[in-house]
């Protein structure tokens, strides 16, 4: 594994659970990438940015299309940041490395930020009795819409404030010099496209990255708001539409991924299915986001009433998982660190 | 084709949105503050002299070992939580000695924290355990005692905390500190409403997309950038003292005596 000690943290359980046959069969079709969904990857990054290089240097292409194109796979970027963060999609470390100053040009903020605020915080909610960086709780607008569109402002500081926080301590200079890098590349070449096209820049690149980095932290008031973030299993919402899934890697089984935060996305559903269906409630197994923000924040005024979710899962039968309690040990002393 | 003119607007609509919204949330604050300043105008605020400590503040942290400390030593301390706890006793007021129960459910407010390192002895201790995982665990407690101002029910000796909230016992006028803190919040939300309209115009300053004009566009790029964590920063600056951030960190001095002293800030 290419990624670095703290980003292994959160994936210390789910190594062992990923069958070796699978990861040796996938070592073996491919040199250069781990797994060979990961190319489903690395084709959505390069749409992107073909996206917003066409945008921004042929005019005929600043259309609509093109336009909410980016912007969507702005957000499909941020997804891929995700889960290359959990696991590189390289088997070069070094191009690990790389692809994560590619992704951060994508997303307008360095990649590696997502090691200590998703990996190692969000990943545990509260767990090591410091709040979520992305709790749902930072917002509480009455009208729910409010809450959609302002969350980003809210967790986005927070989570720069604490990625500055986490790195101050403890031996973490190899983190902080790569974060370095993947500023210097995110910022230095956004800038270089304004000062040579300004509001060519500004409109057909900067806004697409700004949709798809705020979209990101909105996904986690989306998946945990009304959750019930102290349970095993009853902590996230899933979204489990095929062609969903598809193009997001996955990423709408949530529930998951928190508890075999290792397991690779591609192999997500059939777990769902086997470890988490049984022990969810129905409202956190949402067919389609599309129609679950339409109910939520367009169809309905105020902030839905929380449910005991976490009920689902006291009559369900246990599951051969350590627990969380556990987990969170064995990532600490795998990582050689907690929380902040 | 998407036009320059509809791009603008739309960045300038985002700007908008984004402005108000953040504008809304520190609202919320203010409008938190009042509803503070109204229970203790009904209530009423208690001023005594407290003869022994009547209520604790106490603040848990980990202090872990500075990564910028090539030449020097340095604790950096996070907060894990902060409790608040009546220890009863009485006070003294003008007319009355009042009593407080033990343990009644309280907000205690104190001015600031004794949290420095005593000795050098002390910081070698906890230095060693802030360069493991775990981190060098602290709890920081401040004894409330002396001067104190009390908002609760009175029922004829005894002070109780009301059915809707708890007693607030705080080092200082909880009144005063309710007022600062709008009147800092009222001025962040006009600073930031008189930015916003300061970097439209100069947007919209013709010729548009000119040269004036892309300066306000870049402004306002850098403005929405940095209104957010102005946003958060103002909230946690008013953030009631029960739970205001403490953090703060340790430095060693190369000895006793000698360079800057210990402290925490």
């Amino acid at each position: 594994m290419a990624v670095p000690p703290a980003a292994s943290a959160a994936r210390v359980s789910a190594d062992r659970t990923s069958p070796p046959s699978t990861r040796a069969t996938a070592s073996k079709r491919s040199w250069l990438v781990r797994h060979p969904t990961e190319w489903r990857q690395i084709g959505i990054v390069t749409t992107y940015l073909t996206l917003l290089g066409s945008m921004y240097f042929f005019e005929p292409c600043r259309n609509i299309l093109f336009f909410a194109a980016a912007c969507y796979f702005g957000f499909l970027n941020s997804v891929v940041i995700h889960n290359h963060l959990h696991q590189g999609i390289f088997h070069d470390k070094r191009l690990n490395m790389a692809w994560r100053c590619v992704l951060s040009f994508g997303a307008l903020y360095p990649a590696s930020a997502n090691i200590p605020a998703h990996n190692l915080v969000h990943h545990h909610f509260e767990d090591d009795g410091q709040p979520d960086w992305a709790a749902p709780g930072a917002v509480g607008f009455k009208w729910n819409l409010l809450n959609l569109i302002h969350f980003p402002n809210v967790a986005g500081p927070q989570t720069f404030s604490g990625v500055q926080r986490w790195k101050a301590v403890l031996d973490r200079r190899a983190f902080s010099r790569q974060y370095v890098r993947e500023q210097v590349v995110a910022f230095g070449l956004t800038l270089v496209l304004l000062v040579n096209d300004f509001w060519a820049a500004l409109f057909f690149v900067v806004l697409p990255q700004l949709y798809g980095a705020r979209c990101i932290l909105r996904i986690n008031l989306i998946q945990h708001d009304r959750c019930d973030t102290s349970s095993e299993w009853n902590h996230s919402r899933n979204f489990v539409g095929r062609a969903f899934n598809w193009i997001m890697c996955n990423n709408g089984y949530h529930t998951i991924h928190h508890n075999k935060a290792g397991l690779h996305w591609s192999e997500l559903a059939e777990a769902h299915e086997r470890d988490v269906k049984p022990r969810i409630h129905p409202s956190l197994d949402e067919r389609s986001m599309v129609w679950y923000l339409l109910r939520t924040y367009f169809l309905g005024w105020r902030r839905p009433p929380a449910e005991p979710v976490a009920d689902a899962e006291r009559c369900a039968p246990a599951a051969d998982l350590p627990s969380r309690d556990e987990q969170r040990r064995e990532a600490a002393e795998a990582a050689g660190v907690t929380g902040l | 084709m998407l036009s320059r003119e509809l791009m603008g607007l739309v960045a300038l609509g985002v700007l908008w949105v984004n402005t108000l919204l953040v504008t809304l949330a520190a609202w919320g604050i203010v409008r938190d503050l009042l509803r503070r300043l109204s229970r203790m105008r009904a209530l009423g605020v208690i001023e005594g002299q407290a003869k022994a400590p009547i209520a604790e503040h106490a603040v848990d942290q980990v202090g872990r070992r500075a990564s910028d400390d090539a030449d020097r030593k340095a604790i950096l301390f996070h907060d894990r939580r902060y409790e608040s706890r009546i220890v009863g006793g009485s006070l003294e007021t003008d007319d009355a000695v009042l009593l407080l129960s033990e343990g009644e459910n309280a907000e205690v407010w104190v001015a600031s924290h004794e949290a420095g390192c005593e000795s050098l002895e002390k910081f070698d201790e906890a230095y060693a355990w802030a360069k493991r995982a775990r981190g060098f665990e602290r709890r920081v407690v401040h004894a409330l005692a002396g001067r104190v101002w009390i908002v609760g029910k009175r029922e004829g000796e005894r002070i109780h905390a009301p059915a809707d909230s708890p007693l607030l016992v705080a080092a200082f006028d909880p009144r005063d500190w309710c007022r600062r803190r709008v009147a800092l919040l009222s001025l962040f939300i006009l600073s930031v409403l008189a930015v916003a309209g300061g970097i439209t115009y100069l947007a919209l300053y013709p010729p548009i997309f000119g040269t004036v004009s892309i300066v306000g566009g870049a402004l306002g790029l850098v403005f929405f950038l940095l209104v957010q964590p102005a946003g958060t920063a103002i909230r946690d600056a008013v953030r009631v003292p029960s739970v205001a951030q403490l953090r703060g960190s340790w430095v060693r001095p190369k000895s006793e005596g000698q360079g800057s002293p210990l402290y925490a800030e």
